[in-house]
């Protein structure tokens, strides 16, 4: 019952991604990357709330809440709540000065406002090198749930077939297939999660029995550096989270500014499904259950708690997250290698160049999500402390300032190097995340270098540089 | 189902960020998130076996689309002052 559900889900998921192409079929790289800007506020609401939660936030925050306590859940529910706030008003900006220049990645914005091909270069390493560690991390999340669920499918078939599936979505329609499957995927994980925590609150008798909920860290926060490490983390993140590569390639796809804006203003609601995951949490922490490994928490809750036809439907919501988080990472990283690290070819040559990369990193992430390499680990790790970088340099350009691009790299240059090298070397200065020091120094330098050259507004578009012609 | 839906806010400009918007749709929910958050995590206080920062934070859920609702018919308002200016 369990395998006939999950392959009912996966079959769904295949049905949407082929009518996706059915209703769009991608005419140009514009379209098949963002969707020619024509996403509504539906499409957008799901494809952005789909994109935030991937498997390992399904799988993460249980275990989190298990190993750490309620630090951890202060810290990673606070900065995606916040990044809601942050994203209401970078967002709609975002999406202005993309307009503005025809963007598809993030690294065109650089490109066309400080008009350096040097910088483009440093933005696409700067985003690039930190989304490879999220393919292998989603298989390796698929193989925690095969591997409680009992089935006897070899790890490497069953992310091999996911990798082909995502690709087939990919080649199919490019965006439109993320977009329109997650919307079944969404629908899909919190019905799963709301089920698992009912079941959980009902297996421990929840409130009238109330469960002992002690921090493992014996009332410490579970996360080290204390308060200002938190706050400073929370802050960082909930920048980051706005300005990761897939999210600002997402908002390129909405059709208008005021979509996205309006669509901020109740994502959060989305998250009332953390309650019922702190709940399975909860439920494994007092009954006395011991998970293999932390991961293991969400699908030892679920195993224990519901019928073999809901433990399908939620192996099929979590192999969604999967391959939509990866079908969105994909979809960033193909035009950052394709459009801005080898340009010159045309639009056709450029979504060619962008498909065949997108495969070479799904062999590549089938073939490390067997084991999380040590190198993937440290790149996750660097995720935000490198993304967030590019925030000063996005708000110099929302501000409509004209400056050189110098200052810019140099600060990009100068918050990577203080920010990685304060984490290698475990300091935190007045008990800052590493990130943070190096986002106030690469602000500084900003400021410092764009204050010293005469800024010139530019409502005007300037030229831009066009791909086909560098 | 299309790429696009019913509603149409392809016409709509994005308001122009006023101090008053800023504090209430980004100032207030950091303080009430971070602050909030901080400030019971301190008491170490349980409510039906839930530290109390995270029922919070459960909360916050539901206050932060209130802030931004509230900046959003702000910022909106301030607009619709601006535009009927020249008119009068």
């Amino acid at each position: 019952m369990e395998i006939s559900v999950f392959i009912a889900v996966i079959m769904a998921s295949v049905l949407i991604a082929v009518y996706s192409r059915y209703r769009h079929a991608a005419r140009n790289a514009r379209d098949f990357f963002v969707a020619s800007g024509q996403f509504g506020a539906i499409l957008i609401f799901f494809l952005t709330i789909g994109e935030t939660y991937s498997i390992g936030s399904v799988l993460g925050f249980p275990a989190g809440i298990y190993t750490q306590g309620s630090g951890f859940g202060f810290w990673f529910l606070g900065y995606i709540l916040l990044s809601y706030p942050v994203g209401y008003f970078l967002n709609p900006r975002i999406w202005t000065l993309g307009q503005r220049y025809a963007c598809i990645t993030v690294a065109d914005i650089f490109r066309n406002h400080y008009a350096s091909r040097a910088l483009e270069i440093l933005v696409v390493l700067n985003t690039a090198l930190f989304l490879l560690p999220f393919g292998e991390m989603q298989f390796a999340g698929l193989m925690v749930v095969v591997r409680n669920l009992g089935w006897h499918i070899p790890g490497m078939v069953m992310t091999g077939l996911c990798a082909s599936l995502t690709l087939a979505w990919i080649l199919l329609s490019g965006i439109r297939a993320p977009a329109y499957v997650s919307i079944l995927k969404d629908v899909l994980m919190v019905a799963a999660i709301v089920m698992g925590g009912y079941a959980a609150m009902h297996a421990m008798h929840w409130p009238a029995t109330v469960p002992e909920f002690s921090s493992p860290d014996n009332g410490g926060h579970g996360l080290p550096g204390g308060n200002a490490f938190i706050v400073s983390t929370i802050i960082l993140q909930s920048i980051g989270l706005c300005i990761a590569p897939q999210t600002v390639a997402f908002l390129f796809t909405a059709k208008s500014p005021r979509t996205l804006q309006k669509n901020q203003i109740f994502m959060p609601l989305y998250m009332l499904m953390f309650p019922f995951l702190f709940m399975m949490a909860l439920y494994v922490r007092t009954s006395g259950a011991t998970p293999a490994s932390p991961n293991d928490v969400f699908m030892v809750a679920v195993c224990a708690t519901l019928p073999d036809w809901a433990r399908g439907l939620v192996a099929g919501g979590c192999a969604l997250s999967a391959l939509v988080i990866l079908a969105g990472v994909c979809l960033a990283l193909g035009p950052l290698v394709s459009r801005n690290l080898m340009p010159g070819h045309s639009d056709r040559a450029q979504k060619i160049g962008a498909q065949v990369t997108i495969a070479i990193y799904l062999v590549v992430s089938v073939l490390g999500g067997a084991s999380l390499s040590g190198l993937m680990v440290v790149l996750n790790n660097l995720y935000y402390i490198g993304v967030t970088q590019l925030a000063p340099g996005i708000i110099v350009a929302l501000l409509d300032r004209r400056v050189p691009a110098i200052p810019i790299i140099a600060g990009l240059l100068c918050g990577d190097l203080v920010g990685m090298g304060l984490f290698f070397l475990h300091i935190m200065p007045a008990g800052l995340n590493p990130g943070m020091i190096g986002l106030i120094i690469n602000a500084l330098v900003v400021w410092g270098g764009i204050s010293r050259v005469p800024g010139t507004a530019c409502s005007q578009p300037h030229k831009q540089i066009s791909v086909t012609e560098r | 189902m299309h790429d696009q839906d019913g509603r149409d806010d392809a016409m709509q400009a994005v308001p122009a960020i006023s101090l008053p918007a800023l504090a209430v749709g980004l100032g207030l929910p950091f303080c009430l998130v971070i602050g909030g958050g901080l400030a019971l995590q301190a008491q170490r206080m349980v409510l039906f076996g839930v530290p109390l920062e995270i029922i919070w934070i459960f909360a916050c859920f539901m206050l932060v689309p209130a802030c931004l609702y509230t900046c959003s018919n702000l910022s909106s308002s301030a607009q619709y002052k601006a535009d009927r200016k020249p008119v009068e």
